[in-house]
């Protein structure tokens, strides 16, 4: 039993780091994407939406080949830090980075081209610096988009499992996240355990989306956006 | 201030605008809409990153000053309320070296009759209250220069002139500013001198009279309704007439009902329709003013109507008049007529 409490820590720490550092990639990312036009910009696009539909595996194999201690990433990794980026925590939170990356991207840059840029001018005249026309004018105007990023990149991350599986292993206290410890269980003909952790998720994916569902009603145009 | 501007809208469309404004307080900018006023104002405040911008203000590069937009719609932060609106702006405000306390927070907020409003969020706000705190938040963020883009076009009649009376105080107390409109009647009464823009660049520049007189001849279609503005000293003894003021234009005696606006300037508004022509100057008519002056020009008829420029030394009016009057009147330029017109 304290081997799933570990797995359900670990795989909480997994899915906050995450969140947060795709909200510190993804907003920039998604300004750059709503104001660049480009006829290059589709294939962008299509490249940041590409875990969306390919399997997990594939994902996870391409990771697990560019961790591996002889590749140019794995490598550099295990000279700086001195450990194996394949079947660690860290590798685990850059797979989930670039794993949950459309989840993150695709609601601020819907947030960000339905701006009214105009707001953005008001602040400029009013001579305030980027930091502030961000904090005061985007953050606030953005904000429901912004907690359905957060929410849905930690939803994704916690319902990771294909690609835990390539680059992670199952290695308990490292890499065993609640989707592993549930597969193991089931191999193992745990029933009982298992049916703890799979309602566990079920009801906390739900409750999850109902509170996403509730903050994003009229997705964020009860304001007067364009 | 000096300016030039160089803004490509598109391959057909280019702003290239000039202007050299002395010691100015309140000067008028107007022209068809897609004239490029906008696009104007918009590169001036520096928020045409395409823009080319030349100039100087007070000896400062125009790139470098505080300048102020009010935008035609107002603009203002949805997720704030109208107090909020209003301190975000004072916070980030600069100095802009007013000595005067017209733009302390009372004053802005009482003259932009805002303080009601203070608790509401914007979308409680009426079109017209929207643009008076629009207004007041631009002020309160002290710019050293102001471009207004139509800000006042929601408001009545009587909130708008009173609102662009006090502005224009502000104007003359050290914030200059650059107003956007095409109220004839404003821009004639508020503004110092007048530029008319068309497509894309600032084709006339001269004292609003002028400007509006040049605007009516080439575009009569295009400015609606022909207005004049009679203006002169108002006599001392004007107890007798009630509440009319009496004043002297190009010595002859008239009188108006609006408020002064100044202590040594009376005005008077005509519309073309409320003007009435005759030959025979001794008829008694029931109307308050006459006024006699020379038919400076008659344009061509359109839909069975002509409008006619009627002009004594400075002083134009402009009168409207179906083909038939015209014939029955047997005017031509130079004749001297009586027009008469209420007050």
């Amino acid at each position: 039993m304290s081997s799933d409490i570990t797995a359900v820590w670990l795989t909480l720490k997994l899915a906050a780091m995450s969140s947060l550092i795709l909200l510190v990639i993804a907003t920039p990312l998604a300004w750059w994407l709503s104001c660049w036009q480009h006829r290059l910009k589709n294939i962008v696009l299509a490249v940041i939406a590409l875990p969306l539909i390919l399997p997990p595996t594939v994902l996870g194999f391409y990771l697990l080949l560019a961790f591996a201690p002889d590749s140019l990433i794995g490598g550099a990794w295990q000279q700086v830090f001195d450990h194996s980026l394949a079947f660690s925590f860290s590798g685990l939170v850059i797979g989930s980075v670039v794993y949950s990356l459309p989840f993150a991207v695709q609601p601020l840059y819907t947030g960000f081209t339905q701006l009214d840029r105009r707001f953005l001018d008001v602040g400029y005249t009013f001579k305030m610096g980027r930091w502030a026309r961000f904090t005061q004018i985007i953050l606030p105007l953005c904000q429901s988009y912004f907690l359905v990023a957060a929410g849905l990149t930690f939803a994704h991350t916690i319902g990771e499992f294909g690609v835990v599986l390539m680059i992670g292993g199952n290695i308990p206290g490292e890499t065993q996240v609640i989707s592993i410890a549930l597969y193991d269980h089931v191999e193992m003909g745990e029933y009982y355990r298992a049916h703890w952790l799979a309602s566990g998720l079920l009801l906390f994916s739900f409750l999850l989306l109902c509170v996403l569902y509730w903050c994003n009603r009229g997705g964020g145009r009860q304001w007067n956006f364009r | 201030m000096e300016f030039s501007v160089n803004l490509r809208r598109s391959t057909q469309f280019v702003v290239q605008a000039e202007a050299s404004l002395l010691n100015f307080s309140m000067v008028g900018l107007t022209g068809p809409s897609g004239a490029g006023k906008s696009s104007l104002l918009r590169a001036l405040a520096g928020l045409e990153s395409y823009a080319s911008v030349r100039g100087q203000y007070n000896g400062q590069s125009l790139t470098r000053c505080r300048i102020g937009l009010v935008f035609q719609e107002p603009l203002l932060l949805p997720h704030q309320t109208v107090a909020q609106n209003l301190t975000l702006a004072q916070r980030y405000a600069g100095d802009n070296g007013m000595s005067s306390s017209y733009l302390s927070y009372d004053s802005v907020i009482a003259n932009c009759q805002c303080e009601h409003l203070l608790a509401h969020t914007p979308a409680q706000l009426s079109g017209g209250e929207a643009q008076r705190v629009a207004l007041a938040r631009a002020l309160l963020n002290q710019p050293q220069l102001l471009l207004l883009d139509e800000p006042l076009g929601a408001l009545d009649l009587s909130t708008r002139s009173a609102i662009l009376s006090w502005l224009k105080k502000v104007a003359e107390s050290g914030l200059p500013m650059l107003m956007v409109s095409h109220d004839v009647t404003d821009l004639w009464l508020h503004c110092q001198s007048l530029m008319f823009m068309n497509n894309g660049s600032i084709e006339l520049h001269d004292v609003p009279g002028e400007v509006i007189n040049t605007m009516y001849q080439r575009h009569p279609s295009a400015t609606g309704q022909h207005v004049a503005v009679l203006a002169g000293q108002p006599c001392k003894e004007t107890g007798s007439a009630g509440q009319l003021t009496s004043f002297e234009c190009e010595g002859q005696l008239l009188c108006t009902r609006q408020p002064l606006q100044s202590p040594d300037r009376a005005t008077l508004n005509v519309a073309a329709h409320e003007i009435v022509l005759d030959r025979a100057f001794t008829t008694p008519l029931s109307l308050d003013n006459t006024f006699m002056c020379e038919v400076e020009g008659i344009s061509p008829v359109v839909d069975h109507q002509v409008n006619i420029t009627l002009k004594r030394g400075k002083t134009r009016l402009y009168a409207m008049l179906s083909q038939a009057a015209l014939a029955r009147l047997a005017l031509t330029e130079g004749d001297t007529v009586r027009a008469s017109f209420p007050a």
